[in-house]
């Protein structure tokens, strides 16, 4: 049987994954793959909470539990990922016309 | 005030909330007006005259703005709910859109005389600043989750554009990439953070989620380390300030001047508001949470180890800086540190402080990077080498710049003198009020340390405008009259500041919701002093 905690070991697992990704690439692509797959971690979250509303920390004299908040918020995130994409997939161009390479390291004019 | 008791109103009690909520969004409408209208116009100009829609964009900050202080004095009545309690227009939500929109105006006009956007179609640039000022705004007013996101990654998608903005320069590429990555990757830890926390509060509400800090747990400290990445993010504050430096340098100058005066406002004005319930400071229509002691230490602490590492780390690495943008960049993370030294005070006075710091800190630094613009615009360079001997260039530009220089640094007469003066006062009535005061009181002497140390560096540009002669390698620096005439006006406010601080300390009280002030200006008839009409929700019966 499926608990909330299933859910969220998974999540964590992937939120480790992500941020496994984002350190240790230096393709800007991969590091974005990271990047999704954060956002995709608190999706699970939002999801599985929303899904699982008799969650025993849930305090009293709330007003009642909207369950469907969560699966709102997922959705807005979903949104949200593809123009975050869009614009950092855009930027990822311009960085490979300019510098021909789409490696993070060549990336580095500036320091101090 | 505002309780969570559902309360049913009348109907025409109702429809007047309606109304009222609506009269509350016209200011913001009006800008969505502007940004729509720039798109359409540009379309229509040729790629020479697309600088033309900057007007449209002044206009629309301009008739916001006056909107918007028409709005004052209703939200002090009264904070205005809308979208299902979504966002709120308290006075703390419309004066940090009101300054936003007074710095958005002020990048506005430096951008129409910068060099480094010449030549380029300007639509998709105002567009997206105004886009970006009206996600800070909702930012600030955001009392739901779903919006707090939402409007924060709105604010970071329209900032990562504008950074790369001249997109054939290599320092502007650079720092756009580096800006989305790292902007992506804090969003979406805060992101984790905020689906932990509607798991344990089981609402996307602020007020639900200012109950949930009532009970002691450990997994709420956690949550609240992982929003404080986003935040940290947002105010340039170690440890996610790395991208600050690199950001500032590549990006245009006047994205620069509004990344490090709204972007960062914005954040701390989210984290004001997200953290008063929890550090027990009754910002409007919050419900007021002891948190447990142990809780609140613990959390009060992180604040404190990131505050002092942000302004010792800013002020040491910008001792070292030869380009004025990047020094700039590494003074606002120092800056940023001093700020969050005063919210550890956790009382009214330190929310008063931050926003009295902030508008002294905005005049000081919108007017250095026009400054940096105006220098480069002649002399082709950002080094500080571009600085030596400006007083026999314009004697008026270092004059000016000296001023704001100073008023960074703290010392009197300045603006930055009172800000610093309110800031240390919070900690030190926190101090005195509290059994752990040396906690208090060593982070102010480690905050008057650093000011030391910042005024190596600021001193030296100083120094090297009024006591070098300039390079003869450099073309001489020949500012227009408007150039001289918005820079001595800046300067002139920061020493006005500094001579009669009483209205700017009236807004920053009445701003964070200490209500004499309120009753002070009601009193001189200028607010209607009719009591109100208690259709607050909770007021009722």
């Amino acid at each position: 049987m499926l608990t909330l905690y299933h859910f969220l070991l998974l999540s964590a697992i992937v939120f480790a994954l992500g941020i496994a990704a984002v350190v240790s690439r230096k393709n800007a692509v991969g590091v974005l793959i990271g990047i999704e797959l954060i956002l995709n971690a608190a999706n699970i979250n939002f999801v599985a909470f929303s899904r699982f509303t008799e969650h025993p920390k849930l305090i009293a004299g709330l007003a009642q539990p909207a369950a469907l908040e969560g699966q709102v918020f997922a959705i807005f995130v979903i949104i949200l990922a593809a123009c975050e994409a869009a614009i950092a997939l855009a930027i990822i161009i311009n960085l490979f016309n300019t510098f021909g390479s789409i490696e993070i390291d060549e990336a580095q004019t500036m320091r101090g | 005030m505002i309780s969570g008791a559902p309360v049913t109103l009348s109907l025409e009690a109702s429809v007047l909330e309606t109304l009222r909520g609506f009269y509350a969004l016209w200011p913001y409408l009006i800008l969505v007006a502007g940004i729509l209208l720039v798109l359409v116009v540009d379309w229509f100009q040729s790629s020479a005259k697309s600088q033309r829609v900057s007007w449209i964009a002044l206009l629309a900050c301009l008739g916001s703005a006056v909107s918007l202080t028409k709005l004052w004095p209703t939200v002090l009545d009264r904070p205005v709910l809308l979208g299902w309690n979504a966002l709120v227009f308290d006075p703390f939500s419309v004066f940090f859109s009101l300054f936003f929109l007074v710095a958005t105006f002020i990048v506005i006009t430096t951008s129409r005389t910068s060099k480094e956007l010449a030549g380029r179609r300007m639509g998709e640039y105002y567009a997206l600043l105004l886009t970006a000022t009206l996600s800070a705004a909702f930012l600030a007013a955001s009392q739901n989750l779903v919006l707090l996101y939402l409007s924060f990654e709105t604010l970071s998608l329209s900032s990562y554009v504008l950074a790369g903005y001249a997109k054939d320069r290599r320092e502007g590429v650079e720092s756009s990439l580096k800006y989305v990555l790292f902007g992506a990757v804090a969003s979406g830890i805060m992101l984790y953070g905020l689906s932990l926390l509607y798991g344990m509060v089981g609402s996307l509400e602020l007020r639900d989620v200012a109950k949930m800090a009532s009970q002691p747990s450990l997994s709420f400290l956690l949550v609240m380390v992982l929003l404080m990445a986003g935040f940290a993010f947002k105010m340039s504050a170690v440890p996610f300030h790395f991208w600050a430096p690199d950001v500032y340098q590549g990006a245009p100058t006047p994205v620069t001047a509004y990344l490090s005066v709204v972007s960062k406002a914005a954040g701390f004005a989210v984290f004001l508001r997200f953290a008063a319930p929890m550090l027990g400071v009754p910002l409007f229509s919050q419900a007021v949470e002891e948190m447990p002691k142990e809780l609140l230490f613990a959390f009060l602490s992180l604040l404190w180890i990131l505050a002092t590492l942000t302004m010792t780390f800013g002020n040491l690495v910008a001792l070292r800086q030869t380009d004025i943008k990047r020094l700039l960049a590494y003074s606002s993370i120092a800056h940023a540190g001093y700020m969050l030294a005063a919210i550890v005070a956790h009382n009214q006075a330190a929310y008063e402080a931050v926003v009295f710091y902030f508008v002294a800190y905005a005049i000081a630094n919108l007017g250095l990077f026009f400054a940096a613009q105006v220098i480069h615009a002649d002399k082709g360079t950002f080094d500080i080498a571009g600085f030596r001997g400006l007083v026999h260039d314009s004697p008026v530009l270092a004059a000016s710049i000296a001023v704001l220089l100073w008023s960074l640094i703290g010392l009197p007469p300045s603006a930055g003198f009172m800000g610093k003066f309110f800031l240390f006062v919070a900690l030190v009535k926190q101090g005195i009020a509290s059994s752990i005061a040396s906690f208090y009181y060593v982070l102010v002497l480690i905050a008057l340390a650093n000011s030391v140390i910042s005024l190596y560096y600021y001193i030296g540009i100083i120094r090297q405008m009024a006591f070098y002669e300039p390079s003869t390698m450099l073309p001489v620096c020949r500012p227009t009259f408007t150039a001289r005439f918005g820079l001595a006006t800046a300067a002139a406010l920061i020493v006005a500041i500094q001579l009669y601080w009483q209205p700017l300390t009236d807004l920053s009280r009445a701003a964070t919701g200490s209500k004499t002030p309120v009753r002070a200006v009601a009193s001189y008839g200028l607010v209607n002093s009719t009591p109100p009409r208690n259709l607050a929700v909770g007021d009722q019966q």
